[in-house]
């Protein structure tokens, strides 16, 4: 029980600063980022842009068509200045800058519709494209009416109730219902995976170093003490210690689902459970090689960021290559965030599949107990 | 010959209400080892940090060579070779490198630089280790090197600030024939210890400090006489009665003694041939008797003598 | 001696792991993590594929399959349309490989599962569709003498659009992580300023108490030191550099040597930014260091490390913070030489930088010019 206590004592004396730091950081950006996506509607909504307008012409016309425009977008009033313009597109502030040539309404009078406006251009993408289809659409319907007779204000106001009639839309909705689920709680979840990690590695790799010292194990050895109970109860420390961590973890997650978890969500927690467990044997498989603290912060920075960024914790599975993608497969977290996909993207929703996902979260488990059980024995026969 | 070296005069140090130096006036003679000796706590490291101009004080004068002491007196500082209580080197730097670093700070011909690392790293005896970074070496070697550090520029005053905290009874011995040595070479040395049996080792004079006070000063001659207890007796003896321990009380020149059941120890100031009475004693009433010895009188006692309490706790 | 000192402060520089940890090796690591995961974004964001979508023919409707088949077979498309029964395609709607289902009969009707820029563009185009079909009967119904010059209107193939680009630099936006990270390792500089500090002041550390009773005047020492931090942080600028743009492979323009000024002058500031901060108070290094840690981290928050869209934001709520955030200065630096044809606002950093580097190293020096300490 000595040794359980002083596991704990050194733990909260020598570490509760990092542990501090981790959590209250890693909170502040969960929560941020949990915030920044928007849950699934469950209608359809048209994508706004964010156009900005240089009226050059300025005629009845061209302040119609800008209205028209604005009733389904957002416009944005931006300074005429090519490196302001520059930082909107660049920073996605604006999707498109649109400016309305002198001569609009004449020329669309006349039927001379080339080159009515012109649109900078920075990153290619589906909003110009929408933008292009959109005018396209607008100008071949002004000049139709106008080729069948009518004058330019008839016709823009012709086009316009024409283009005011909606399409029939229907939103599949293959969630079934559950609400349990919610995008900010998976993101929460995702981002767990750094944090216990960063958390679990720091701390518990730099304790253990520090309890099984030369000196101090050699001491404990000349003690009351079997060798294998203290390895076993310093295992047990670290078990409690990581149960714990992972439970206020969990408790704050609560706070994203109003409430205890239910229905899918179980599988989630059980998932970040089997992680912590995945990223405290890392962290014991370290603690092997008796390394400085120095050391130590450098492999927690390595690996925790490493992993996150290769297995789509930062940036989603979706948007890495291929490449990365295979790689990462030998990486647990890379599991870990597919069954946090899975659950998060209810279409495709499986428990089959996900439980064997969670078998090869344990499967890495197993594998670096195994090597520090291998390593440990090496080192004792050599030692 | 016997030039002044270091006036200290009246010299105030407070840290808000504590008083660190009392009105302290230290005079320091060309070619002494000056032992500044006090428990931990009593301004010796304050005294020195004033000397060297590290500090701040609130009254009175320091001068150095003749000349008063600021922190831009290069000239004073050039002569001076200062040996800190914490270990002050480059951890990222090798033994050779701290060492020529140091001396480049006051040497900065290189042939002659070289020549005189060189001689520091033998008189300290690290030549097997010059390639070492200060974190691979032992607590004596460590100690070693910082006062290689501090003297290898050959220095007229060589200032120790307890050197030999923390190390091993070889290293210490060694750094404390390297004092003596670099003494005899004619440096002036000034030698801060909390350990008496050092102090009176080497020093030729010793100031002993309480309180950020000076209570006494002189050889260690001059110390012990500032006291009455010339001889301890210590005899190993069982069952006294208190009539034996009060014939012994009153012998002439005790002035004290104590009994513990299992020893007895016999306090004489002055006199001759005291262990002869104190045994006759002993031989009259046919008691048997242990281990005998006798003491002289040590540092500690005159310190315990004049403030009441032991220099430091029994170790 | 000021040779000497400024040589031994490069060599304890070069030989503290720790420093060069935090100031080389952990910018090129986080260096190719970012290239990992951000190499495809850009080109995945900026792509245009055609949208996967299934059409199921609820009834006969010949004009609405000729038009599906044109565009299918045209250059440019921009949906590739499949003509399938409605199970496969809301099964397909359901594993998401297709992003909408257009029903086509009588009327035409469009069934999605998600909200997006491609959901809606499926819905123009049937908005198109059914605009084309008002139109022509609209027309017919009053003056059939007219359609055929109305179709052909409708038919025409127009540029109604003239596409200006507004700049030739690089235009990937994700490559702006780059920037910060740049931004961040010259920051970290301030683990060597905070160094300086420690080792010259007497009150922070022996080192500096034993300095102070050498026969070097301090300015000296100081001054040594501080320049000897500027060549360390001179030398990690350009590997961090080198590494990005020639390892990593990131396009940095035609004016590289440009970058390197910025890189540098940033590393500067950082050492002096550091010098500062160490020679404020009488905390531990470390306090120092972690605290130097925490304020850098912050302000590469706001300049857009770990979240792109931080400077934009910054930059509406609160335009005085970018200029004056040292990580955004940096980053928008190397920002403006990529993405400006003038130099003007690239200058105004540099400037910036310089003064930066300037009143932190006067403050500093005006700090730790003290001699004497109260207490040590």
């Amino acid at each position: 029980m000595q040794v359980f206590k002083v596991f704990f004592k050194v733990l909260w004396k020598g570490h509760k600063v990092p542990i501090i730091i981790y959590t209250v950081i890693f909170l502040v950006l969960a929560f941020m980022f949990a915030y920044m996506g928007s849950d699934g509607e469950k209608m359809f909504e048209q994508t706004e842009l964010n156009i900005c307008f240089f009226d050059e012409d300025n005629s009845a016309e061209s302040r119609s068509l800008i209205d028209f425009i604005g009733e389904n977008n957002n416009v944005v009033s931006l300074e005429n200045d090519n490196d302001v313009i520059i930082d909107a597109l660049y920073y996605k502030r604006v999707d498109c800058v649109l400016t309305i040539k002198k001569g609009y309404s004449e020329n669309l009078a006349s039927g001379n519709t080339d080159k009515l406006f012109e649109m900078r251009k920075m990153h290619s993408g589906y909003s110009e494209i929408l933008m292009d289809i959109f005018l396209e659409k607008y100008i071949s319907a002004v000049s139709a009416y106008i080729s069948a007779g009518e004058n330019l204000s008839d016709a823009v106001k012709n086009t316009e109730t024409a283009l005011s009639e909606k399409a029939e839309i229907n939103f599949a909705d293959f969630n079934e219902n559950d609400s349990s689920v919610n995008y900010t709680v998976m993101i929460y979840f995702r981002y767990l995976s750094y944090i216990l990690l960063a958390v679990l590695i720091n701390t518990l790799s730099d304790i253990i170093i520090e309890m099984n010292k030369k000196d101090m194990r050699f001491r404990t050895d000349c003690s009351g003490i079997r060798s294998s109970e203290y390895t076993f109860l310093i295992f047990a420390g670290s078990i409690v210690f990581v149960l714990l961590i992972w439970f206020v973890f969990m408790l704050v997650g609560m706070y994203f689902t109003d409430g205890i978890y239910s229905g899918k969500m179980w599988f989630a927690v059980l998932n970040s459970l089997i992680f912590a467990v995945v990223s405290a044997a890392i962290a014991i498989f370290i603690s092997c090689f008796s390394i400085g603290g120095n050391v130590i912060t450098f492999m927690t920075q390595i690996i925790s960021l490493g992993m996150s960024f290769l297995c789509g914790v930062f940036v989603d599975q979706s948007l890495l290559s291929e490449g990365v993608l295979n790689a990462s497969r030998f990486l647990p977290a890379y599991w870990y965030v597919k069954v946090n996909d899975i659950i998060l993207n209810g279409s495709a929703f499986d428990a089959s599949e996900i439980i064997s996902y969670l078998f090869i979260e344990c499967g890495f488990a197993g594998v670096f107990i195994l090597l520090t059980i291998l390593l440990r024995k090496y080192k004792y026969k050599f030692s | 010959m016997e030039n002044t070296i270091i006036k200290i005069s009246n010299l105030v140090k407070r840290y808000g209400d504590l008083v660190a130096l009392d009105h302290l006036d230290i005079e320091i003679k060309e070619g002494d080892i000056f032992g500044l000796l006090g428990p931990n706590g009593s301004g010796k490291t304050t005294t020195i940090n004033c000397l060297l101009s590290l500090l701040t004080f609130d009254k009175g004068s320091i001068e150095i060579f003749g000349k008063e002491m600021t922190p831009e007196s290069y000239d004073i500082k050039k002569q001076i070779g200062v040996i800190m209580q914490n270990v002050a080197v480059f951890e990222e730097l090798s033994v050779y490198e701290n060492i020529d670093y140091f001396c480049g700070l006051y040497i900065r011909d290189k042939a002659e630089r070289k020549r005189l690392v060189e001689e520091a790293v033998a008189f300290t005896g690290l030549e097997d280790f010059k390639k070492f970074s200060p974190k691979k070496l032992s607590g004596g070697l460590l100690r070693r090197l910082n006062i290689a550090c501090g003297i290898a520029h050959k220095p007229k005053l060589i200032i120790l600030d307890e050197p030999t905290v923390a190390v091993d009874p070889q290293s210490r011995n060694k750094i404390l024939e390297g004092i003596e040595e670099l003494n005899r070479n004619g440096a002036t040395i000034i030698y801060t210890s909390h350990y008496m049996e050092e102090v009176e080792q080497i020093c030729t004079r010793i100031a002993i400090m309480d309180k950020g006070k000076k209570i006494a000063e002189g050889t260690k001659e001059e110390l012990k006489r500032m006291i009455k207890n010339t001889e301890t007796i210590n005899i190993e003896v069982l069952g006294l009665d208190e009539k034996i321990t009060g014939e012994i009380s009153s012998l002439p020149h005790v002035y004290n003694s104590e009994y513990d059941g299992s020893k007895l120890t016999v306090y004489c100031s002055g006199g001759k041939h005291n262990l002869i009475r104190v045994l006759d004693v002993l031989q009259k009433n046919d008691i048997a008797f242990g281990r005998v010895y006798s003491e002289l009188p040590t540092l500690n006692d005159v310190f315990l003598e004049i403030t009441g309490k032991a220099l430091r706790d029994k170790e | 001696m000021f040779w000497h000192n400024f040589r031994y402060f490069i060599k304890s520089g070069f030989k503290s792991g720790n420093l060069m940890f935090w100031m080389i090796l952990f910018p090129i690591i986080l260096g190719i993590f970012f290239k990992i995961a951000f190499s495809d974004i850009y080109n995945n964001l900026t792509s245009t594929e055609p949208i996967p979508t299934a059409i199921v023919e609820t009834e006969e409707n010949e004009i609405f399959r000729s038009v599906i088949d044109a565009l299918n077979d045209s250059e440019d498309k921009f949906l590739n349309a499949e003509f399938t029964d409605e199970n496969t395609a809301l099964k397909l709607l359901k594993n998401g490989e297709i992003d909408g289902i257009i029903y086509s009969g009588e009327k035409i009707s469009l069934t999605v599962a998600e909200n997006g820029i491609e959901e809606t563009m499926l819905k123009e185009f049937i908005e198109q569709y059914n605009l084309r079909e008002k139109i022509i009967t609209d027309v017919i119904t009053k003056d059939p003498m007219n359609a055929e010059k109305v179709i052909s209107e409708l038919s025409e193939e127009r540029e109604i659009i003239e596409e200006t680009p507004v700049t030739h630099g690089n235009t990937n936006n994700f490559d702006s992580y780059f920037y910060n990270l740049i931004a961040m390792s010259s920051l970290y500089g301030s683990y060597m300023g905070i160094n300086i500090s420690t080792k010259n002041q007497a009150n922070l550390s022996t080192l500096g108490a034993r300095k102070n009773c050498s026969p070097v005047p301090k300015g000296i020492s100081l001054t040594a030191a501080l320049c000897g931090s500027f060549f360390i942080e001179f030398i990690c600028s350009v590997i961090c550099v080198t590494f990005i743009a020639f390892v990593l492979k990131i396009d940095f323009g035609n004016r590289l040597p440009l970058v390197y000024l910025a890189a540098i002058l940033g590393g500067f500031t950082g050492v002096s930014f550091g010098f500062f901060m160490g020679s404020i108070g009488n905390m531990k290094e470390n306090t120092k260091n972690g605290l130097s840690t925490g304020i850098i981290m912050t302000l590469c928050y706001l300049s857009g490390l770990m979240l792109g869209d931080m400077k934009p934001i910054i930059a509406e709520k609160a335009p005085w913070f970018n200029s004056i955030n040292p990580a955004a200065v940096i980053s928008d630096s190397i920002y403006c030489l990529n993405v400006y044809d003038d130099l003007d606002r690239y200058f105004t950093k540099i400037i910036t930088m310089i003064i930066t580097i300037l009143v932190f190293s006067a403050l500093g020096i005006i700090m730790t010019r003290r001699k004497r300490y109260a207490s040590l």
